[in-house]
């Protein structure tokens, strides 16, 4: 390519990226943010903890999921006012979602849990409990006062625009107005997502937990064997 | 207020499978070990099915602390 195509090329591209718009999720958003839950969650694998644990298919599961953000409580990734979004020419390109954890006195596993016992099938909820022993060696707890960045998915159309990062910057400012003394973020993935860890660790993410099951079942119902908990300093997201 | 007390007492010793379990108004998820979200949806089908109740979604992302849990069941009762 000669360079001055070449730089035309990169001119353009840096128009497009510009041309994304960043702003707060709302409820007519959740058939997106319903996708962005599973995808994020299930990454490179075909397995998805909202519906492998529960033994229920991904089409129920994300029905489900819709009437849990219908809820819009507080503390967990399942509420719409906890995304932030990225769009372009009115298409959704982009989602992250981001709170406190215990930020109002209630860990977020706990309004999960309610949401679960309140939508999910009795006989999805028998069958996670059952799996019990699996979900105690996988399951990685989150830190108290840490901003959580949950379900971090872009669509792959519109992958390498540098999104993800735009997200968690405007997630962090978000979190600086609203929650002066958090000091952290963190996010989660699974052992087996070598790609995210990666990039993660690029951002400046440093691993402080990871778990990891033996048992030869675990991917059938886990996106992966282990979770991966990783943190970084606040002020280290912010791009300007 | 003592029966519901107890009751929820002997609730939360069966769950942790623990005989000498005392409860606190206090008591948060964060005090006992084996206290997740399994056990917490046990526990809570537990406690409706003990009380004859049915707590609100919205009133079980407000529960902080037993204290909280015990209000609320009395409230119900």
């Amino acid at each position: 390519m000669a360079k001055s195509t070449e730089k035309a090329f990169r001119k353009v591209k840096l128009t497009m990226k510009n041309n994304f718009t960043i702003r707060a999720a709302n409820l007519n958003d959740k058939d997106f943010l319903a996708t962005a839950i599973l995808m994020a969650d299930k990454g490179p694998s075909p397995v998805s903890s909202y519906c492998g644990v529960f033994n229920l298919s991904e089409e129920i599961a994300e029905e489900k999921i819709k009437l849990m953000l219908d809820e819009e409580l507080d503390s967990c990734e399942l509420s719409p006012e906890h995304f932030l979004v990225a769009e372009k020419d009115g298409q959704m390109a982009a989602a992250v979602a981001g709170w406190v954890e215990g930020f109002d006195g209630v860990a977020s596993w706990m309004v999960r849990a309610a949401l679960f016992q309140e939508y999910y099938p009795r006989e999805a909820l028998d069958h996670a409990q059952k799996m019990k022993e699996l979900i105690d060696e996988v399951v990685v707890h989150r830190t108290m006062g840490a901003l959580q960045l949950e379900s971090v998915y872009v669509d792959p159309a519109f992958r390498g625009n540098r999104l993800a990062t735009r997200l968690f910057s405007a997630h962090v400012e978000r979190c600086q107005k609203e929650h002066p003394k958090a000091e952290m973020a963190e996010l989660m993935t699974y052992v087996e997502n070598e790609k995210a860890i990666k990039l993660y660790q690029n951002m400046g993410f440093s691993v402080v937990k990871q778990s990891k099951s033996n048992n030869p079942d675990v991917l059938k119902y886990y996106p992966g064997s282990g979770m991966v908990l990783m943190q970084i300093k606040l002020e280290k997201l912010l791009t300007t | 207020m003592e029966d519901i007390i107890i009751k929820t007492r002997d609730i939360f010793r069966e769950i942790f499978n623990d005989s000498s379990l005392e409860i606190t108004r206090e008591m948060t998820a964060n005090d006992v070990d084996k206290w997740d979200s399994l056990t917490h949806l046990t526990m809570i089908a537990k406690t409706e099915a003990v009380f004859g109740i049915k707590f609100k979604l919205k009133e079980l992302v407000k529960m902080k602390n037993v204290g909280d849990m015990l209000d609320k069941i009395q409230e119900k009762l």
